[in-house]
């Protein structure tokens, strides 16, 4: 098996055993990007000299015997919302067209420290709001499962390059389930850790009190792998958590060992499949979630129903309170300091320049997203929207406490429906925001949530994910219980599942012989 | 729930300081009004004795030690800028035809 096909842990302690070199993996998944990304445009920039001459440093860390980290060398994609001095920083967006950032999101700074090559930043849903990455300014991602198909968003970039094998490792950000339910729609593996864990510092801002950066990956154990190297403290970010979240990895390795006695499992009533009146629950998603419930009764997990009755309103309210921060943070794209500036004919004021630029460098859902959030936030109408809607984030917070108390994770589906076409929901805003329906409830909340590939949904061969969530600061229960669940649906499928046209290729024709 | 007129739209725009076209109105405003009629199903869920949150983990009083950290220099803070003079940010007039 080539050496783009394994996992990032197996890539490390490759380089660590002398079996291969940094440059070696680099080139690999650079080749493997030019082969592929032509059809997937899952990366909006390829940094392929920047890459090798960090993967050669990397193998010269080597031969001095002075890595930098387990992970050193290994390479990874960044989700272009995240600031990377040298490479452009676009956000999916014509307002930042050939932006180059003067400094590095703290998480940047952690890979480089590390010594991970970084091969180029991964397509987005423009300031990442949308969940299909058909709001790229630069055209859409296709799903490496069915080109014809979307690969989720906001972070469909991210996960499509890790489902084709494009890179071991990427980044994505999680506002409402933007690395969790591209996961889902690719075969991937997505976390969100618990708000404030991983610093927030050179992450353009969509909505402050939901975004969170975290993993992309194929398994869970180099989720953990990844999350422990971004994680911490960050003085640059006031709304970084000074608790370490520590033990990722320990958790994915006890996890694979599948005994989960003494776990108590959740299932969410509220997301576990009913008709909600406005969409139905994807028959193919229900019948894997119910297989990997099983499974976790299997390895010894208690399973028990747990009713969490606000959950109900959660899409509501979060589509009241992210465009209320995010009319708020884009109102920084002014086309004075940075960013597009269109100048309009004539002898144009500083507001006619605003406004004509704001307008050209926008597209339709950000433009939508951020007048919502200048209606919601105006007066006479702030308590009725902005201000209900956070009392409602009170109830889903409580809702979690509760639901805490008798289990110590919850489960659900990760998205309602397997991967749907590209262009079918495309300028059908509330149909798109459904997607999101049970990702949404962890970002209100700040709890962590992982979801994982739970096979594959029978009616149209597209995978299915499924999610588990964590009270806050608990991130290692979900790698324990998300390693757990895993193996066993790994061994249950006779390895993991790969997108047909991207799977390895065969093994060696000798071994086909005997 | 009241709905949003195209001319509301209009004016919510022009707050928000997007110039958009009438095409861009006619396309927009009904669907505004589909996705406020979808969020408006919150009024009256929470309480008077609910409080609110506005942000998951709740800090206060998050302070940096009070020392001096490398910064930007101006040539790094002007490089992305549309339009540059004497080291600083060329911005177009800011006062309107009748002051």
């Amino acid at each position: 098996m080539s050496w783009i096909h394994k996992t990032a842990a197996e890539q490390a302690a490759a380089l660590a055993a002398g079996e291969v070199t940094s440059v070696e993996l680099t080139r690999a998944h650079l080749d493997r990007i030019a082969a592929v990304d032509g059809e997937l445009n899952a990366f909006l920039y390829v940094d392929a000299d920047g890459a090798l001459a960090q993967a050669q440093a990397s193998d010269d860390r080597r031969a001095a015997g002075t890595p930098l980290h387990e992970l050193d060398g290994v390479p990874i994609a960044v989700k272009d919302v995240l600031t990377t001095t040298g490479l452009p920083t676009t956000c999916g967006s014509k307002m930042l067209e050939g932006w180059v950032p003067p400094y590095d999101a703290t998480v940047v700074a952690r890979l480089k420290a590390a010594g991970l090559p970084i091969l180029g930043k991964t397509n987005m849903d423009e300031f990442a709001m949308g969940s299909s990455t058909e709001n790229s300014a630069y055209g859409p991602t296709r799903n490496p499962w069915d080109h014809d198909r979307i690969p989720g968003g906001s972070g469909g970039g991210s996960a499509a390059a890790v489902a084709a094998f494009e890179a071991p490792l990427a980044l994505g950000t999680d506002t409402g389930g933007s690395i969790r339910q591209p996961g889902a729609m690719t075969g991937t593996v997505g976390v969100k850790p618990t708000y404030g864990s991983v610093s927030r510092y050179g992450l353009v801002a969509l909505a402050n009190s939901l975004d969170q950066v975290g993993p992309v990956t194929r398994t869970v154990l180099d989720a953990a792998l990844l999350q422990e190297l971004i994680g911490g403290h960050d003085p640059l970010d006031s709304t970084s958590v000074p608790t370490p979240v520590t033990g990722l990895v320990e958790a994915a390795r006890r996890g694979a060992g599948r005994d989960l006695t003494g776990v108590k499992v959740g299932v969410i009533k509220e997301l576990a499949g009913q008709e909600d009146g406005q969409s139905a629950w994807q028959p193919g998603v229900m019948q894997c979630f119910t297989e990997s419930v099983e499974l976790l009764t299997k390895m010894g997990a208690e399973v028990v129903e747990v009713s969490c009755p606000h959950f109900v309103h959660a899409m509501a309210a979060y589509y009241l309170i992210l465009p209320a921060e995010c009319s708020s943070n884009l109102a920084k794209f002014d086309a004075m300091r940075y960013g597009l500036r269109v100048t309009p004919a004539g002898n144009p004021s500083a507001e006619d320049v605003m406004k004509a630029s704001r307008d050209a460098g926008f597209g339709a859902e950000v433009k939508r997203r951020i007048i919502i959030g200048t209606y919601a936030l105006s007066s006479g109408y702030y308590d009725a929207y902005y201000g209900q809607a956070q009392k409602i984030r009170t109830l889903i917070v409580e809702d979690f406490d509760r639901a805490f108390e008798q289990v110590d994770v919850l489960v659900s589906p990760t998205a309602p429906s397997t991967a749907f076409p590209i262009g079918e929901k495309a300028d059908d805003p509330l149909a798109m925001y459904l997607n999101d329906l049970a990702t949404i409830p962890a970002n209100l909340a700040g709890v962590p949530g992982v979801s994982l590939p739970s096979g594959t949904a029978p009616e149209d061969g597209l995978p299915t994910g499924v999610q588990f969530l964590a009270p806050v600061l608990e991130d290692a229960r979900l790698y324990r219980v998300g390693a757990a669940l895993e193996a066993a649906l790994t061994e249950s499928w006779g390895g993991p599942l790969v997108a047909p046209a991207y799977a390895p290729p065969s093994d060696a024709p000798s071994d086909k012989e005997n | 729930m009241p709905e949003l007129s195209r001319d509301e739209v209009r004016h919510l725009a022009d707050l928000a300081r997007i110039d958009l076209s009438d095409a861009e109105l006619d396309h927009l405003a009904p669907q505004l009004n589909v996705i406020l009629e979808s969020v408006a199903s919150i009024q009256g869920v929470a309480g008077d004795d609910v409080v609110p949150t506005s942000h998951p983990i709740p800090m206060t009083n998050v302070f940096r030690e009070d020392v001096v950290t490398p910064c930007l220099t101006p040539e790094q803070a002007l490089a992305g800028a549309p339009a540059v003079e004497e080291q600083r940010f060329s911005v177009p007039r800011i006062l309107g035809d009748e002051q």
